[in-house]
């Protein structure tokens, strides 16, 4: 009976160490350096990499999002520090949530939300079951980051500040996608009452939140525009709707998109960020930090981008 | 609550544990009535009253069959008779009226149209308890179980109702008989460190299966059944190799849960699965692939139907007249065919479900029909019906036909499977964009490969099954270093490669809701 009594605490014992090294091995500097946080919540792993209040602007939302806005992109050109917080199908609950997780370290003068997962069906889990579920991946980093091991199969590479750099073509006929109309699609309540949470997160910090749409046939409508437009003017926010501003960005729907129109492909995503950039610079004062402390360690990760996004560009021509 | 949840595991069942091991041994079948009371209820809420209802009309009868006395034997076995239909209708008809009050209503309207008549039977939402179509099973059993004198009729109310709604059984079976599991549920031996250990490996084998494969597949499976879909050629071999796939893990390995959770209690439950893809043939697939079902079907059906007195009659004019082979091909069309038609109309009121039941009927017919043409035609060939070949084109067939069965199955609509088929050989069979599709569907290059190493781990296995039936009983003999081993890779391959969290949906339990 002893012996039985000692073997399970042998067993026991060395079960809670193994999973508590692992755990210890799991640090977020950890899980940046070997490339491990390509998973849908690498993004909060990512983030605490970040130096404390070194970012100005933040964006948040769906897919949509990190295929879009590329802060490296935006470094180079106009020195803004940016990081985008973009999670894979993500409901605008979960962008709440990786906006109050970023807040705590970081104090951006700029917070842009992409709009797509304002027509997402968000039932927030409340359950004693999520409770459970979230109380074991806070104290157990093992389950947190458990699909790591899915990160070198990805065959993207998201540690750019949360842009995905890709290369694939999927062409698209967008055909006259935003055509005007008077009709609105409706926003749920539920969403709603988030986008006003988010705004109130910001005003708190002396952030400004913009909503954004990014270029997608697939997600957007011009119904979809009066909706997110209604909202944006009851909250008295700013809204810039890329769809309709294809006579400046020149998206090439049969080449600059990896899905047949539903996410842009990297060279989507340079003529997106471009106009991005210009819009931050005409509406709102940003630092150039390129002369600063922090200008090491981005040039440093600009260098292996640019190489990275050249090869990208270039394969996505010779397709 | 389900038995992939962490709140079963953590909480549901530590307490259900705790609450039946600190009882007295005679009141321990109590502790375990009040956790299943409390399982349906968690799930049901007060729908337990339907369950109620059928435990109340099964102990009737049972009672009274067991108290009908009469010194004239016709009378007795009549007035038995009466008391026996009465209750098998009735709780029949109360999962009748539950489940397919609004598909019939659909379809008589259908029909209506058809002949011209504009009319719309319309009803508002019917609540079906959990576990309807297992635990009304059950009852049929037992009343006709006590009708043919095989068990005594149960005097506790209490107890029966435990049989009825014990809760590792409640959402997706096995169907159990009464005969074979009263005594394990009722003697109440205390639960050990064996019990827990034997119950712990069944259950981590079950979330093995579930949580690696059946959950990691089922954005994939589903994407394949959305409405509209046009896949063709190679993507419908995929998508029915990946839902036959999907379907196994998840309800095999729901029942492993349900197995080691029996187990901790010291209750051993019926196999419900025997390496159902090792089947020569759709008969022996059905003997291994929801093997309580099966047997409800052959004991409480078949074989009544079987041994009636009118096939009796048929058989022997059938013999005289028809030849030995047409009689046995007839005799096997009746007796199959309320089988087949209840099969699929148990699984619920959905067209693809009882064309599902159509399907194995021909197929079963087929196979009983075709069977002395088949002998013939390996003899011709020189070949052992029992040799390695054959077997393995008998075992290759019946993946085709199991295949097929299962994207029926997992259809939303009839057209959609039509549509599925006919698709497969338009265009070209295979494309490299096919592929790029695949993988936009919500399954990536490492869950395919993940998905193709623990699918190769669960067939080894099922190998070794086949070899060794006790292999799980096995383990905890094993040596320590090689026991702790299995331990420890599958609590870690469970932990690391699970779908579970952030970006994951699990499978729903797709039997709990027949």
């Amino acid at each position: 009976m002893k012996k039985k009594l000692a073997n399970n605490i042998a067993f026991f014992t060395l079960l809670i160490t193994i999973i508590a090294v692992l755990g210890h091995i799991m640090t977020p500097k950890f899980m940046v350096k070997y490339n491990l946080a390509n998973t849908k919540n690498g993004v909060y792993t990512m983030l605490k990499v970040e130096d404390k209040n070194s970012l100005d602007m933040l964006v948040i939302g769906d897919s949509e999002s990190y295929t879009t806005v590329s802060p490296l992109q935006l470094w180079e050109k106009y020195g803004i520090t940016s990081f985008v917080a973009g999670q894979t199908a993500a409901k605008l609950s979960e962008s709440r949530d990786i906006l109050e997780v970023a807040l705590e370290t970081q104090s951006p003068k700029v917070v842009l939300l992409e709009t797509n997962s304002l027509f997402r069906a968000d039932k927030e889990d409340d359950s004693l079951q999520a409770q459970i579920a979230e109380t074991l991946s806070e104290y157990c980093p093992l389950i947190k980051n458990h699909d790591c091991w899915k990160s070198p199969f990805h065959g993207v590479h998201n540690n750019f500040k949360g842009y995905w750099i890709n290369s694939d073509v999927e062409p698209c006929n967008a055909g006259d996608y935003m055509a005007p109309t008077d009709q609105r699609e409706a926003i749920c309540e539920q969403n709603r009452q988030i986008v006003e949470e988010i705004n109130k997160m910001c005003q708190n910090k002396g952030a400004q939140l913009v909503l954004y749409s990014a270029p997608s046939p697939v997600n957007y409508n011009y119904a979809k525009h009066n909706g997110i437009s209604d909202l944006a003017e009851s909250l008295g926010i700013s809204y810039v709707d890329l769809n309709l501003e294809n006579d400046k960005m020149q998206i090439d729907w049969a080449t600059d998109t990896r899905d047949a129109g539903d996410h842009l492909n990297s060279a989507g995503g340079v003529k997106t960020t471009d106009f991005i950039g210009q819009y931050l610079q005409e509406h709102f004062q940003l630092k150039d930090h390129q002369n600063m402390k922090v200008a090491k360690s981005w040039n440093k990760l600009l260098k292996e981008y640019n190489a990275r996004s050249e090869k990208a560009i270039q394969r996505i021509k010779s397709i | 609550m389900a038995y992939n949840t962490n709140t079963y595991f953590i909480i549901f069942l530590p307490i259900a544990m705790l609450l039946y091991q600190v009882l007295p041994k005679r009141y321990r079948w109590v502790g375990l009535l009040a956790s299943s009371v409390t399982f349906f209820m968690l799930i049901s809420q007060t729908l337990i009253y339907w369950a109620v209802i059928t435990t109340a009309v099964a102990y009737g009868a049972a009672i009274g069959i067991v108290s009908i006395h009469n010194s004239d034997k016709k009378i007795l076995k009549k007035k038995k008779k009466r008391v026996m239909l009465t209750a098998v209708v009735s709780v029949v008809g109360i999962l009748a009226v539950l489940k397919y009050t609004a598909f019939t209503l659909d379809i008589i309207s259908q029909v209506l149209t058809q002949l011209g008549h504009e009319t719309t039977f319309t009803m508002g939402e019917i609540l079906v308890p959990i576990g309807i179509s297992f635990y009304t099973l059950q009852a049929v059993g037992y009343i006709l179980d006590v009708y043919w004198k095989r068990i005594e009729a149960e005097r506790n109310f209490a107890k029966l109702f435990l049989f009825m709604i014990f809760f590792p059984t409640l959402m997706e079976g096995p169907i159990c008989r009464y005969s074979d599991t009263k005594d394990q549920l009722f003697e109440g031996n205390p639960i050990t460190a064996d019990s827990i250990v034997q119950g712990a490996i069944r259950i981590g084998w079950g979330l093995f299966k579930r949580m690696i494969i059946a959950d990691r597949l089922n954005p994939v499976v589903n994407n394949f059944y959305r409405v509209n879909t046009n896949f063709t050629g190679v993507m419908i071999v995929i998508c029915a190799l990946f839902t036959t796939v999907q379907l196994y893990m998840e309800f095999s390995g729901t029942i492993d849960i349900v197995i080691g959770s029996a187990r901790i209690f010291n209750v051993k439950l019926p196999e419900n699965f025997r390496q159902p893809f090792f089947a020569k043939s759709a008969a022996e697939f059905w003997r291994r692939w929801h093997i309580s079902l099966g047997v409800w079907f052959k004991n409480y059906i078949f074989y009544p139907v079987t041994t009636s007195k009118l096939m009796k009659k048929w058989n022997k004019y059938g013999r005289k007249h028809m030849g030995k082979y047409i009689t046995m091909v007839v005799t096997s069309a009746i007796a199959l065919f309320p089988v087949w038609m209840l099969n699929g109309l148990w699984h619920g009121p959905k067209i693809p479900y009882i064309m599902y039941g159509v399907y194995y009927f021909v197929i079963l017919l087929l196979e009983v029909a075709l069977e002395p043409l088949g002998e013939k035609f390996y003899k011709i060939v020189h070949l052992r019906t029992d040799g390695r070949i054959v077997t393995g084109i008998r075992i290759v067939r019946t993946w085709f036909i199991i295949l097929l069965g299962e994207m029926l199955f997992r259809a939303e609509t009839l057209e959609q499977f039509v549509r599925m088929c006919s698709n497969t050989f338009a265009g070209k069979f295979v494309e490299m964009g096919m592929f790029t599709e695949l993988f936009n569907m919500g399954i990536g290059r490492g869950d395919a490969l993940i998905i193709g190493i623990a699918s190769a781990i669960v067939f080894w296995m099922d190998y070794r099954l086949e070899k060794c039936p006790e292999t799980f009983e096995m383990i905890p003999s094993m040596t320590r270093p090689k026991r702790w081993a299995v331990y420890y890779l599958l609590i870690f391959a469970i932990i690391i490669f699970g779908a579970y969290g952030a970006g994951y949906e699990p499978a729903d339990l797709i039997y709990a809701g027949f």
